[in-house]
C-alpha cells in the first residue's frame, strides 16, 4: 500500500507536465532560422509558355476567412488542340580519338547530325520529314579512309484518331525490353557504322514502313509491314569497324584461320524484294508488364554467304519466323525484365562453306536496380543463345554472357560517370567501356571514354580486340 | 460491491498506463494537424507549367520545364504525370506515376530516344530527380499515417506563427528522412518550411521553403518554392507559372499511350 501512494505521488508530480503538450517540447523546438533576405526574382520567363496571371496573390499572412469567393471569371481551361511547327537538329556528335593498337589507322573520328521539320496542322495528322549526315574518318595505320554519307531520318505522315494512330513512312521502330539487345526488335534497321559505341537508340535508323497501333485500355496491338527492305547500314569496308576487315582477312563471327583470302574477296550486297511484317502485342499496368511478338522478317545484319570458287561474299538477309515473350515487372526496388524467342531459317555455315539455315533458341534476362535508392544505377543483362543444330558449323553454337550499364551522377547531376560492359561466359569476350560526362552545359555533353575489346576467335570482342578506342567528344541537340 | 483494494489497483494501473503512454490528447492533435495538412483541398484534379531551377554559386542556373498533372481517382488512388519541355536533351521525357491506395507506387519512365516506357522503380526514394536536390521521395504524396507525429511547439516562419510538427517514419527502412519538422500555418494547413534530417536528428540537411502561394480558382496554389542542400548551399527553385484545377482530366491522360505521345497530353496543357 505503501509503495502504491509513494507511485501516486510521484504520478501528481508528473502529471501537469504532461498536460501541456507545448510545455512539454519546448526545447525541441528547433533555433528560428536565420531570416537571410531571399533572392530577387530574377527569373527569365517561361519559354513555352507565357504565365498567365492567376487570381490577385494573396499575401502570405492571408486567411481563408477573407479570401473572396472563387470567381467563374478568373478560371483558366487548358489549352485544347494548337498546331504545331517545329524545327531543329535532333542529333549532333563530333568525336576524335586514338586507336592504339590498331593497324588499320591511328585515329578515329566521327560527326553525325541530323535535322527535323514536325508539323502537326490538326488533333488527326502529323507530317515530319528528317535528313542526316553521317561522317568519319580513319588515319595514321594501312587503311586510311573518310567518308561521307547522307540518308533520310523519320520521315512519315502520321494520322491519328481516337485509339488509332497510323504511321506510313520512315520510320525507327525499335521492340522490347532489354536494354543491348532486345529480342523482340524484329522491324529495326541496324545502324553498324560505329559497331556498339553508341547506346540501342543511337545503332538504329529509320527505314520505309507502315505502322498501326492500336490502343484498348491497358493493351496495345503494334502491326508493322516493311515493304521494301533495306539491310543494315555498314560502314565502307575500308573501316575499322566493318564486319569484314580486309587488313587481316576476318569476317565477324567467323574462325580467321578459315578465311585468309577475305582480303582479296569481292563482296555482294542481297537486298531485293519486302522486309516482311509483325505484330506486337503489350499490356502496360498492374501487376507486371508484358508483350508477345510474331515476326516474319528479314533482318537487317547480313549473314555473309561464302562462295569460295568465285571468292565471293554475299550479304544476304533471308526471312525467318521469330515468337517471343517478354514480361518487365518490380519487386522489392528491383526491375526485372525478361525475353525470351524462338526463331526459325537461322542462316549457319557448314564446315565445307555451304550456308545452311537452322532454328535458334534465346533467352534474356536482365535487374535494374538503385543501390541504396540514391543516384546509382545498375542494369546487369544475362544473355543465352542457342542454335539447335548438331551439324558441324563455323560459328558458335551456343553463347552465354552478361552484358550491362552501372552509371552515377555527382555534383548536383553536372557530372555522369557510366561503365558498360559485355562478357562471355562459355568463351572469352570481353567489352569494356568507362565514360565521363559533363553535363553541366545543357544541352550539351562533353565526354571522354574508352573503348577495350578482347575475346576468342569467332566473337565480338575477338574481332575487334585490336581496335580498342579512346575518344574525345561532344554530344548536342537544339 | 467492489473490494476497495481493487478499485485502488485500477486507479493505480489507470495512472501507469497514463504515464506509459504517449499523452493521448497531443499526439491525437499532432495526427490531426498532418491529416489536415495532407487533406488540404487540392481539386479533383490540377495541371501545372512550370520551371525547376537548379543554381549553385558560381555558376549559371539550370532551367527545366515542366508540365505536370494529377488526378485523384476514386479508392484513394493518385495519378501523376510529369513531362519535360526543356532543356532539348531531356525535352519530351516523361514520368508517369501511379500512387496506390496501400502506398505503393508504379512508375514508368517514357524515353523518347528509344521511344519506349519502361517501367521503373518507385522504390528510388533518395534519388535525386533529374540532378536537383529533391529526392524521388520529395515527390511522393506521404500519407500521414507513415510518420509518427508530435507538435513541437510554435515559432514565427515566414511572418506567420505556425505549429511545429516533427514527423518520423514509423516503419525507418522505407523513408531516406530519419525525422522531418514542419512549420504549418494553423489558417490554412498550408506548410511554409520544412527541415529534412538525413544523418542525425540534429542537424538537418536540407531545407524547403515557401516563397510564394497566390489562390487560383479557390484553391491556394505554391507558386515558388526552394529546396536547399544545407551542406553545398545547392538550391533547387520550384515555380508554377500556371495552375489549373479541375479540370476533368481524362483517365486515358495517365495511360502508356499518353505517356509514349505527347500529342495525346498537349492539348491538356495549360
Amino acid at each position: 500500500m505503501k509503495n502504491v501512494f509513494l507511485t501516486l505521488t510521484l504520478s501528481c508530480v508528473a502529471l501537469p507536465f504532461l498536460a501541456s503538450g507545448s510545455a512539454f517540447a519546448a526545447s525541441d523546438l528547433p533555433p528560428p532560422r536565420d531570416p537571410s533576405p531571399l533572392a530577387v526574382d530574377d527569373l527569365p520567363p517561361p519559354r513555352h509558355t507565357k504565365p498567365i496571371a492567376a487570381d490577385p496573390a494573396t499575401p502570405q499572412t492571408s486567411t481563408t476567412d477573407d479570401l473572396p469567393p472563387p470567381s467563374l471569371r478568373s478560371r483558366r481551361t487548358a489549352r485544347g488542340f494548337q498546331p504545331v511547327f517545329k524545327a531543329g537538329v535532333d542529333d549532333l556528335l563530333l568525336e576524335t580519338g586514338a586507336l592504339p593498337d590498331a593497324v588499320e589507322a591511328d585515329m578515329y573520328s566521327s560527326l553525325r547530325t541530323s535535322a527535323y521539320v514536325l508539323w502537326q496542322p490538326s488533333r488527326n495528322w502529323e507530317f515530319r520529314a528528317g535528313a542526316r549526315l553521317d561522317g568519319m574518318a580513319q588515319d595514321g595505320g594501312r587503311a586510311d579512309h573518310s567518308e561521307l554519307l547522307a540518308d533520310y531520318s523519320d520521315t512519315y505522315v502520321r494520322y491519328r484518331i481516337e485509339n488509332t494512330r497510323l504511321t506510313l513512312g520512315a520510320q525507327t521502330i525499335i521492340w522490347g525490353r532489354a536494354d543491348e539487345i532486345p529480342l523482340a526488335d524484329r522491324v529495326s534497321r541496324i545502324d553498324l557504322t560505329r559497331f556498339s559505341l553508341d547506346d540501342l537508340a543511337d545503332r538504329r535508323r529509320a527505314q520505309l514502313a507502315a505502322r498501326w497501333e492500336q490502343s484498348f485500355g491497358n493493351y496495345k496491338l503494334d502491326a508493322v509491314w516493311l515493304p521494301v527492305f533495306r539491310g543494315a547500314q555498314l560502314p565502307d569496308v575500308a573501316s575499322i569497324w566493318s564486319p569484314v576487315n580486309r587488313t587481316t582477312g576476318q569476317i565477324i563471327g567467323i574462325d580467321p584461320a578459315l578465311t585468309p583470302w577475305v582480303s582479296q574477296a569481292r563482296i555482294d550486297e542481297d537486298e531485293h524484294g519486302s522486309g516482311g511484317g509483325a505484330i506486337r502485342l503489350t499490356k502496360t499496368g498492374d501487376p507486371f508488364d508484358f508483350g508477345v511478338t510474331l515476326a516474319r522478317t528479314r533482318q537487317s545484319l547480313p549473314y555473309y554467304r561464302v562462295d569460295l570458287p568465285t571468292a565471293t561474299l554475299t550479304a544476304v538477309h533471308p526471312f525467318n519466323t521469330f515468337a517471343g515473350a517478354d514480361i518487365e515487372l518490380v519487386t522489392g526496388g528491383l526491375t526485372w525484365r525478361m525475353e525470351a524467342g524462338y526463331t526459325s531459317d537461322v542462316p549457319v555455315t557448314l564446315a565445307n562453306t555451304v550456308m545452311d539455315s537452322t532454328q535458334s533458341l534465346d533467352w534474356i534476362g536482365a535487374v535494374e536496380f538503385f543501390p541504396g535508392g540514391r543516384d546509382t544505377r545498375v542494369n546487369l543483362q544475362l544473355v543465352a543463345h542457342a542454335l539447335q543444330t548438331d551439324r558441324n558449323i563455323l560459328e558458335l553454337k551456343e553463347y552465354y554472357g552478361a552484358n550491362g550499364e552501372i552509371e552515377t551522377t555527382f555534383s548536383q547531376g553536372r557530372w555522369k560517370a557510366a561503365m558498360r560492359f559485355a562478357s562471355g561466359f562459355n568463351v572469352r569476350d570481353i567489352y569494356l567501356s568507362p565514360k565521363l560526362s559533363y553535363t553541366g552545359w545543357e544541352p550539351h555533353e562533353l565526354y571522354v571514354a574508352a573503348h577495350y575489346f578482347d575475346g576468342e576467335a569467332r566473337t565480338l570482342g575477338g574481332f575487334h580486340q585490336d581496335h580498342a578506342l579512346i575518344t574525345l567528344g561532344l554530344r548536342t541537340r537544339f | 460491491m467492489a473490494h476497495p483494494r481493487s478499485w485502488l489497483h485500477c486507479a493505480f494501473l489507470l495512472l501507469l498506463a497514463l504515464l506509459l503512454a504517449p499523452p493521448p490528447a497531443f499526439a491525437d492533435d499532432a495526427s490531426t494537424l498532418a491529416k489536415k495538412v495532407f487533406d488540404r483541398p487540392n481539386g479533383r484534379d490540377f495541371t501545372t507549367l512550370g520551371r525547376m531551377v537548379l543554381t549553385e554559386k558560381g555558376r549559371a542556373p539550370r532551367i527545366r520545364e515542366i508540365v505536370s498533372y494529377r488526378l485523384d481517382k476514386s479508392g484513394g488512388e493518385t495519378a501523376n504525370m510529369i513531362r519535360f519541355l526543356d532543356p532539348e536533351d531531356i525535352a519530351g521525357t516523361g514520368l508517369l506515376s501511379i500512387d496506390q491506395a496501400d502506398g505503393s507506387t508504379d512508375q514508368w519512365l517514357y524515353l523518347p530516344a528509344l521511344d519506349r516506357v519502361r517501367r521503373i522503380s518507385g522504390d528510388r526514394k533518395g534519388g535525386r530527380f533529374v540532378g536537383s536536390d529533391l529526392y524521388f521521395e520529395d515527390l511522393q504524396e506521404r500519407k500521414p499515417s507513415k510518420d509518427r507525429h508530435r507538435i513541437l511547439g510554435k515559432q514565427a516562419e515566414n511572418g506567420i506563427l505556425c505549429d511545429v510538427l516533427e514527423s518520423i517514419p514509423v516503419d525507418s527502412g522505407e523513408s531516406v528522412y530519419k525525422k522531418r519538422i514542419s512549420w504549418i500555418d494553423p489558417a490554412t494547413y498550408i506548410v511554409q518550411r520544412v527541415d529534412y534530417f538525413e544523418q542525425d536528428n540534429r542537424t538537418p540537411s536540407k531545407r524547403w521553403l515557401l516563397r510564394g502561394k497566390k489562390r487560383n480558382q479557390g484553391y491556394w496554389t505554391l507558386t515558388d518554392s526552394r529546396m536547399i542542400d544545407l551542406a553545398s548551399g545547392h538550391e533547387t527553385r520550384l515555380v508554377i507559372d500556371v495552375a489549373l484545377y479541375d479540370q476533368k482530366l481524362p483517365a486515358k491522360l495517365f495511360t502508356s499511350q499518353a505517356l509514349a505521345d505527347e500529342s495525346l497530353e498537349s492539348e491538356y496543357r495549360p
